[in-house]
Order: C-alpha cells, then sequence, then structure tokens
C-alpha cells in the first residue's frame, strides 16, 4: 500500500493550474514548435507532457541520411529536486517519449521511422536579479524501434539559458545546447548546436517556476 | 505504478547534500594532435564536501576539430590512394573527486574519472559517398580491418583549482591525464594524453 500513499501524497500536493509554455527550438539541421502544460508536484517537482513537431534536413534512418523530413514528437517530462537553496538549485529534469520522422529526401529504403526518446539533464537554477541563469547539460539516449533498431542519438551536451520573469505570470526564455553527439553507429550526427526560445504563462505563482 | 511512486517519492525529498554541476571546455593533447570538446559532471558532496562523488564525461567531436588522420590505402577508394579521416570519441564515469579549500578563496581538487569510452576515425567530406552506396561505416570498417575504433576502460584523472568566489557560479581551471586501457586502433595504438580545461561549477546547497 506504500505506492497508494505515495500517489494521494503526490495529488494532494499538485498545483491545480499548469503552467504552459510554447518554445521553438532548432539549429541549422531543424526547426521545431514544442508544447509543453506542467504541474508542481511533491514539494519542488514538476510533471508534465509536451508535444511538437517540425522539419529537418539532417536526420538519420538505418543510418542513411534524410534531408529533408518532418518530425512529432510526444514526451512525458519530469524535474526532481536534487538541492534546494535560497539563490541557487540543482534538478534533474527528464523526458521519456516517442518521435516520428517521415522523410521526404532521402538514401534509406524506408520512408519514416520511430524512436524512443530518453533524455535525462541535470540542471543548475541560478537567481541573479531580475533573470535566473540556468547551466547544466544535457544526455541524449534515443533508439530508433522501427524499421529496425538502432542507437541514433547519444550524448552529453552543454545546456544553457536564461529566464526572464517578464511579469508575475509571463516568463520569456532563450537558450543553446551544444556537443558532440553520436549514432547509427557513426553514420549518425557528430555535433549539435541548437538555440531554443520559449514563452511561458505560469498562472499559479505561489511557487517559484523558473526551473524549467 | 511504480515510476509514478518514485517519481512522487523524488519529487518531494531534496538532498541534504550539496549537489555541484559542471561545465567545461577542454584543450587535449591527445594521440599525438592537438583537439578541444566539452566536459561535464554532476556530483554529490560528501564528508564536509571534502569528497564529491557523482558522474563525468567528456567528448572530442570531430565535426569541431580539424585534424585529420591519413590512411593509406592499397587499393584506391574513389580513385584516392590515401584518405584524410576526422576522429571523435568521448567516455562518461563514476567521478570520485576529493578536495580542500587552499589559500584565500581557492578549492583544490583531485578529480578522478573510471568510465568506458573510446575514439573512433571516420571518412568526412566527399568520402562519405561511397563507391556502392553502402553505408559510410561499412567502408570505414573495410578499409581499416575493423578497427576503425576502439573502446575500453577509461581513466581520467588530475588536478583542478577552483576560485571560491561570491558568486555562485565558480570558475576553475583543470590538468589532467587521460588514457583508455587497451586501445588499439588502426590509426592509432593509444589516445592518451594531457588535458586543460577552464570551466564553471554551480554548487546548490539546502538551506
Amino acid at each position: 500500500m506504500t505506492w497508494f500513499w505515495w500517489l494521494m501524497s503526490l495529488t494532494a500536493t499538485a498545483s491545480s493550474t499548469p503552467a504552459v509554455a510554447v518554445r521553438v527550438e532548432g539549429g541549422a539541421e531543424s526547426v521545431e514548435s514544442v508544447g509543453e502544460v506542467r504541474w508542481q508536484v511533491g514539494r519542488a517537482g514538476q510533471l508534465g507532457i509536451q508535444a511538437g513537431g517540425g522539419r529537418t534536413s539532417a536526420a538519420w534512418i538505418d543510418g542513411y541520411t534524410v534531408s529533408s523530413g518532418a518530425v512529432a514528437t510526444g514526451a512525458l517530462v519530469g524535474t526532481v529536486p536534487l538541492a534546494v537553496g535560497q539563490t541557487v538549485r540543482v534538478d534533474l529534469e527528464g523526458a521519456l517519449g516517442a518521435r516520428q520522422l517521415a522523410a521526404f529526401e532521402t538514401d534509406a529504403s524506408e520512408t519514416a521511422s520511430l524512436r524512443l526518446v530518453t533524455d535525462l539533464s541535470p540542471m543548475a537554477t541560478v537567481d541573479a536579479g531580475p533573470v535566473a541563469v540556468r547551466l547544466g547539460w544535457i544526455h541524449y539516449l534515443h533508439h530508433q524501434l522501427t524499421p529496425g533498431f538502432v542507437l541514433d542519438k547519444q550524448g552529453a551536451v552543454l545546456r544553457g539559458e536564461v529566464v526572464w520573469p517578464v511579469s508575475d505570470r509571463w516568463q520569456v526564455a532563450a537558450g543553446v545546447r551544444t556537443g558532440g553527439v553520436f549514432g547509427h553507429g557513426g553514420d549518425g550526427g557528430k555535433y549539435l548546436t541548437h538555440g531554443t526560445a520559449s514563452v511561458r504563462f505560469v498562472p499559479d505563482t505561489r511557487r517559484p517556476w523558473t526551473n524549467w | 505504478m511504480g515510476p509514478l511512486v518514485v517519481f512522487a517519492w523524488m519529487s518531494s525529498v531534496a538532498s541534504a547534500a550539496p549537489v555541484a554541476v559542471d561545465l567545461e571546455w577542454r584543450g587535449n593533447a591527445y594521440a599525438d594532435h592537438l583537439s578541444h570538446g566539452p566536459g561535464v559532471a554532476l556530483s554529490w558532496g560528501m564528508l564536509g564536501d571534502h569528497l564529491r562523488v557523482g558522474l563525468a564525461g567528456f567528448a572530442r567531436p570531430g565535426p569541431i576539430n580539424p585534424a585529420t588522420f591519413t590512411l593509406e590505402l592499397d587499393t584506391p577508394y574513389n580513385g584516392k590512394n590515401a584518405l584524410e579521416l576526422r576522429s571523435d570519441g568521448g567516455a562518461m564515469g563514476l567521478l570520485v573527486q576529493p578536495g580542500t579549500a587552499v589559500g584565500r578563496g581557492l578549492r583544490l581538487d583531485v578529480p578522478v574519472m573510471l568510465g568506458y569510452g573510446g575514439y573512433g576515425f571516420y571518412l568526412t567530406g566527399e568520402d562519405r559517398e561511397t563507391p556502392d552506396g553502402a553505408l559510410p561505416s561499412v567502408w570505414e570498417d573495410a578499409l581499416m580491418d575493423g578497427r576503425d575504433s576502439a573502446f575500453g576502460l577509461v581513466v581520467d584523472g588530475g588536478l583542478r583549482l577552483t576560485a571560491r568566489t561570491a558568486h555562485t557560479i565558480q570558475p576553475y581551471v583543470t590538468v589532467r591525464g587521460t588514457t583508455v586501457l587497451g586501445y588499439d586502433a588502426y590509426l592509432a595504438d593509444g589516445y592518451a594524453g594531457a588535458s586543460v580545461g577552464v570551466g564553471v561549477t554551480v554548487v546548490a546547497r539546502a538551506d
């Protein structure tokens, strides 16, 4: 019955009003739009869902290049606190989901693939006056499930972000991710640089929302 | 149901120990050439923060490093008798980092990482257009007798000096030595050497 009481605890402490974000993420090889809804859970955690999609000009199916395609992603996202101080905290963010790729131009014999997306990201959030500075890294572990099982993307990528609460309920954020990745037995992407820009609405102001 | 229970528990129990996130950029002198790339770490402080234990990793991405490695061929590949290959790789593992305050406003650490990783060599540019349309990795295997890369236990250790400034984001410098035990690839029989790094650490301490 322990799990039952933990779930009751989670439900009782979850904020009733979710925060909502819209993010644009991309680099030279892709541009995607992502929508996200999050609830505060426990004393300092977050749980939510995200969905998005966009275009790519550099993806891979079974190691073969996709030079033009569309992607759609859905994931369960969460954040658990690792240490929480007055002006700095460290959280572990995670995402577990799926990513569908439809290829318009490719050397591969298949024109679609499905990937399992697993991301883990330790992130420090520093209260720096009018803004919050977020520093950390994200470890990508993506596996292509169909048409064949292949390690699609793995690597630890540096991550930095600035969050600006423009009002009690609105935030804007901009960030960058950069680092080496590996996949498809060496035939996949080898380096990633992405920029992110997001707008967030946080109706529940009882707790800080800068750590996402 | 299990993962939700774990998540609920983790959402409510933050660590009482300090937790550090490190980001750095390394300049490497590995395998008789110069290279650079990112490094990361996440660690928990113990024994009054005199010992940090966690995970660390680093990478040497190929696309941002200009060094190439000549592969001489007996049989021409796309009409070439020699190819210039690029190299990439990295490692991740357990970090054990004893450290203490030294002098005024400095902290000296001895980071040691034991992990798994390796490095490989790959076709680049127009050479990725293979003669028969096969994947480049198939030709890399064939051209280098299946030893286009090698992996093994990685030992990475050295010294780190951190400025204990009043800011929560503190800069540091490192000097390290690194080796991949048992490394033996076609173009290199070792991938060891020294590195220097600059980075920042952010430490969260529970109030």
